[in-house]
């Protein structure tokens, strides 16, 4: 499937933490024929192995973005009809009134909150906690919103893809799935290509689930147990405000400004080789890159990856998100560009 | 002792980046073992073969990482805005001189105007006298780390002060035990560890990678013998302590037991640390893989985490004695 | 005409207040079909006449206000961003990351920006962003957007139509182009010649900012009667009110000591006659529409309010049932059948 096709049907794939199933099968039909074995495992991962037929030892590189979108959970059904959710993952609070959303059955409603003239002053200042929420769903009682929803089905905010002006993308869950659809690209890309020039002698690519829920663990670790890779490059989106009066320390990634690198973030320090490894690629290509302030920097999934096991050399490679969360996420296409130059030397040998 | 202490505390060693300090270990404990090798994340393992008819294995667990600081930002006029590697205390660290790996030198200070109580990361940076961005480019890049300056001074008896202490008295207590045991009825591993100071990860994978029988941690603890602190029965000069428990791990009977045994052999005093909180390499060498008897020996510190930490050599004495008779214990 | 279908095409148009003509051509193809004269008068009202064709007949001034809440663009950041200024009471807990629609040269997309959470220090996260500090993300650089949308240039939200269960519509603009699309309906199937009276639709500017446009015209026009039809509150959960209409209860007409008792009477009378779903809303001492104005403009109308329940006013998934909407067109066609008919009992 064509790139920005792809993006655009991953942004409208309704697919929150714990319910990656529309996302995941979009991933495997974009990308059919293209590899030598896929399976989802035991936490829900999809991994896809690309294997060089070369038996140079066994080096496994693993590269991974995840497919799970922060979205929310039908927690109870009021009498009146009214649905109340439960939030998964680090959904923001301050951009769901009003929003209209999307279960994954495909049912729409709309997020309500107490209306304008019942507000007071203070209320009116101050974004409304998740548990003054509703979900509208048109239900007139109990009985009828029963038959649109139940209790534990998923959903998230309205499914939406729109090009900006300048070759920006603004979208649901476009910094997460922008890199799954940078994953798909490469597998495309190393198809028709010299087996004999990927650096590692079995590829595997993890579309990882429940990554948005995580907490002191990460479900990609499973996978990472499972291929025990030498390397690791996660791909995740990188939180920008670059605008308005914050210091620059304090704006996280720049769009624009190219691939992130991460030296660290707050859950783990980057394998160091890796680190200066892509960055001289980065440099000797031209691409590209920058190093935000370490507040900013993306790849939480880091931090269960390079502890799996006996340790994994890891890297953290992020695409600047503006809105991150919100969805209503905006990515450049320049700065795509340069992940993906930077994800293809990292896997084609030099 | 001191002088190798010495040599350990001068080698840098971040969380992250202890590639320094591992090959100055790995050097110096190379003739006493039967191989050194590290793994994927830096940790450094040196491994000395049992001679017992069943030996297990053990696993004596040290981190070789210290606190210190990572470039995340450089400004216009070429000031580095640094992240904190591990447990920063700023008021121990403002106004220090710091180093980086390739010896640059520069000094960590506050943000004019901001009140000791205001302290946080974000308000220091490292001033290298650099006159701008790119002079400050030439000589460190994003991700280089440095550390508040090294220092070991000698102190009244047999106490000495200065950082990092923690951990390199612990590599040092590894180091000693493997040059003096005699006895190894066990096979044993020498593990330095890397980033402990930023959550114990380089325990977790090395325990998983040995997969041991049986494993101690040696890591610095606390003292409670200093004014005004918090009740806490480890003083300094009291013996080594063998930890009961901390908010991470409850020990093993089984370890305990050992320890003390040996100790009661040795004529080693010993003292029993019981932490409420924070938590060493210990717990992750319980958990990893298929779980072990696990244990700790932990070195009465004062002032950890300053540039100033205070242990006693004769505590570390002591410690040396109860690894290297653990060497050679045979475990039922 | 779909009752859906012309919700969503009349709700849909841009009409920020201060805007109410930067969609004329469409507008009056959609509306100039179904009703015999147009005109956009001087305070920004577009006019929609239809005449019975007789000499002195009398006239019925029908108010819907066609203005809605939105933002207007005052700046232009470095970066490009556009800086905003609310346009009426848009509620400012629905703006964060929203998705809007620039006006300018060409219609742009454009995104609210919002600092993601995990960049948030101290407080900032219990803290709505004030309307005047936002900033518009539209891909484009400072030069180019000075150019695309200049200073002054109207944002409005999406004109995207959501249908829920049970007849239930959410989308933009409800408030109040819902009751010009009832207004529509009603008088879009009459028969004229059996009236002895003109209608005069006005779909009025500028009410969201303090009603100023509506006199205006009801001085020119020197109505014998006005009927205003405007949104009311549907009791929802979160913030019930009393007062507030009930959702599927039918159109809500207002009790009010500012309004013409009789007219108002005749106009719950007429519904109970026609059997048409009907509730009413006290509102003892101001009505907060158009009809305040009304009553005393022009040395006086005799003025009656009859209002549509909805949702989550103000925000850009407000929502009605397409019953009350329907059920209000009824009416208003049928007080209209029944004051100025000349049948018997009113009918053709």
């Amino acid at each position: 499937m064509e790139r920005e096709n792809l993006l655009a049907a991953l942004a409208r794939a309704v697919a929150p933490s714990g319910c990656e199933t529309e996302a995941a099968r979009t991933i495997l039909k974009s990308i059919a024929g293209l590899f030598d074995e896929a399976w989802t495992d035991g936490a829900g991962n999809l991994i896809v192995r690309l294997s060089s037929g070369k038996s140079r030892g066994k080096e496994r590189l693993m590269l991974a973005a995840h497919m799970d979108e922060v979205g929310f959970m039908i927690k109870s059904i009021d009498a009146e009809g009214k649905a109340r959710i439960a939030l998964l993952g680090n959904l923001d609070t301050r951009v769901l009134s009003g929003r209209r959303i999307a279960m994954t059955s495909g049912v729409r409603g709309v997020v309500c909150a107490k209306p304008i003239h019942a507000q007071s002053g203070e209320e009116r200042s101050k974004p409304t906690p998740a548990d003054k929420l509703y979900i509208e769903l048109g239900a007139k009682d109990r009985a009828q919103a029963e038959t649109l929803v139940q209790i534990g089905d998923y959903g998230t905010l309205e499914p939406k893809f729109t090009p900006l002006a300048g070759g920006f993308y603004a979208g649901k869950a476009l910094g997460g799935r922008s890199m799954c659809v940078l994953l798909c690209e490469l597998l495309e890309k190393l198809h028709g290509m010299d087996k004999d020039k990927l650096a590692a002698d079995e590829l595997f690519f993890v579309f990882s689930a429940k990554r948005e829920i995580a907490r002191a663990q990460f479900a990609i670790e499973t996978a990472a147990f499972t291929i025990r890779p030498d390397r690791a490059v996660l791909f995740d989106a990188a939180p920008a405000a670059d605008f308005g009066d914050a210091p620059e320390t304090a704006r996280g990634a720049s769009l624009g400004a190219g691939a992130v690198i991460a030296p660290a973030d707050a859950g783990t320090l980057y394998d160091r080789a890796l680190f200066a490894q892509a960055v001289s690629m980065a440099k000797a290509r031209g691409l590209r890159y920058q190093h935000p302030a370490s507040a900013a920097l993306p790849g939480g999934e880091g931090k269960t990856v390079h502890k799996t096991a006996s340790g994994i050399r890891t890297l953290s490679v992020g695409i600047p998100t503006r809105n991150l969360h919100s969805g209503a996420e905006i990515i450049q296409r320049s700065d795509y560009e340069a992940v993906l130059s930077l994800a293809c030397a990292l896997v084609v040998a030099p | 002792m001191f002088a190798q202490l010495k040599k350990f505390i001068y080698a840098p060693g971040v969380s992250g980046d202890e590639g320094n300090i591992a090959s100055v270990i790995a050097a110096d404990i190379a003739p006493y073992v039967d191989r050194v090798y590290t793994d994927a994340m830096g940790n450094l393992y040196a491994f000395k073969k049992g001679t017992g008819k069943h030996p297990k294995k053990l696993m004596f667990a040290a981190h070789m990482d210290e606190i210190g600081f990572m470039v995340s930002f450089i400004d216009e006029k070429g000031y580095l805005r640094v992240s904190k590697m591990g447990g920063i205390n700023f008021n121990a660290a403002a106004f220090s001189e710091v180093e980086f790996q390739n010896g640059l030198r520069g000094v960590i200070v506050p943000d004019a105007r901001t009140a000791a109580k205001d302290f946080r990361p974000e308000v220091f940076y490292v001033d290298i006298g650099a006159k701008s961005k790119k002079d400050a480019e030439r000589r460190v890049k994003i991700g280089d780390t440095c550390r508040v300056a090294p220092k070991l001074i000698r102190l009244a008896g047999s106490r000495v002060a200065g950082r990092p202490i923690d951990d390199r008295i612990g590599c040092l207590m590894l180091f000693e035990a493997a040059k003096t045991a005699k006895v190894y009825e066990n096979d044993v591993y020498f593990v330095f560890t890397v980033q402990e100071e930023v959550g114990v990860r380089g325990a977790k994978t090395s325990a998983f990678s040995v997969a041991p029988d049986y494993a101690v941690a040696v890591d610095i603890g606390g003292a409670g013998d200093v004014p005004n602190c918090a009740p806490f029965e480890v003083v300094l000069g009291g013996g080594i302590a063998v930890k009961l428990k901390d908010g991470m791990v409850i020990c093993h009977k089984k370890m305990i037991e050992a320890m003390k045994s040996v100790a009661d052999e040795e004529n080693v005093p010993i003292q029993y640390e019981v932490l409420e909180s924070g938590g060493t390499d210990t717990c992750m060498l319980q958990q990893a893989a298929g779980g072990c008897v696990a244990g700790a020996l932990s070195i009465p510190t004062r002032y950890g985490h300053s540039a100033v930490e205070v242990v006693d050599m004769n505590d570390v004495a002591g410690g040396v004695r109860i690894l290297a008779g653990l060497c050679g214990t045979r475990f039922e | 005409m779909q009752t859906k279908e012309l919700l969503a095409a009349l709700c849909g148009k841009m009409s920020v207040v201060g805007f109410e003509s930067y969609d004329e051509k469409a507008l009056s193809a959609l509306i100039d079909p179904y009703l015999d004269e147009h005109e956009y008068d001087a305070a920004g009202n577009h006019i929609f006449i239809r005449r019975c064709g007789k000499p002195e007949a009398k006239r019925l001034f029908l108010d819907a206000h066609y203005d809605e809440v939105g933002l207007m663009v005052k700046g232009i950041t470095k970066e490009g961003y556009l800086r905003v200024c609310g346009q009426g009471g848009v509620d400012a807990r629905i703006l964060p990351a929203a998705e809007v629609v620039v006006y300018g040269r060409e219609r742009l997309p454009g995104i609210v920006l919002t600092k993601p959470r995990e960049l948030m220090t101290g407080d900032e996260s219990g803290r709505l962003t004030p309307v005047t500090e936002l900033l518009i993300d539209t891909g484009l650089t400072k030069e180019e957007a000075e150019k695309a949308a200049p200073i002054g240039t109207p944002v409005g939200f999406e004109p995207v139509y959501t249908e829920l269960a049970g007849g239930f519509f959410a989308g933009k603009g409800f408030d109040n182009k819902c009751s010009a699309a009832a207004v529509i309906l009603a008088v879009s199937q009459l028969e004229m010649s059996a009236l002895e009276c003109d209608l005069y639709v006005s779909l009025s500017a500028r009410e969201e900012v303090g009603h100023r446009a509506v006199s205006t015209a009801a001085f020119r026009i020197r109505p014998d009667a006005a009927l205003v039809l405007d949104v009311t509150f549907g009791y929802a959960p979160e913030g019930k009110k009393p007062g507030d209409s009930e959702m599927q209860g039918g159109p809500a007409v207002s009790i009010s000591a500012i309004l013409d008792k009789a007219l108002t009477d005749f106009v719950v009378e007429t519904a109970e006659i026609e059997k048409i779903p009907v509730q009413t809303v006290v509102e003892a001492t101001g009505t907060g529409t158009h009809a305040d104005e009304l009553v005393y403009a022009a040395g006086g109308i005799p003025t009656a309010l009859i209002g549509i329940p909805i949702w989550f006013m103000h925000t850009a998934n407000e929502i009605l049932n397409l019953e009350d909407v329907e059920h209000t067109a009824r009416l208003i066609a049928a007080v209209i059948r029944r004051r100025y008919g000349r049948g018997v009992d009113g009918k053709e």
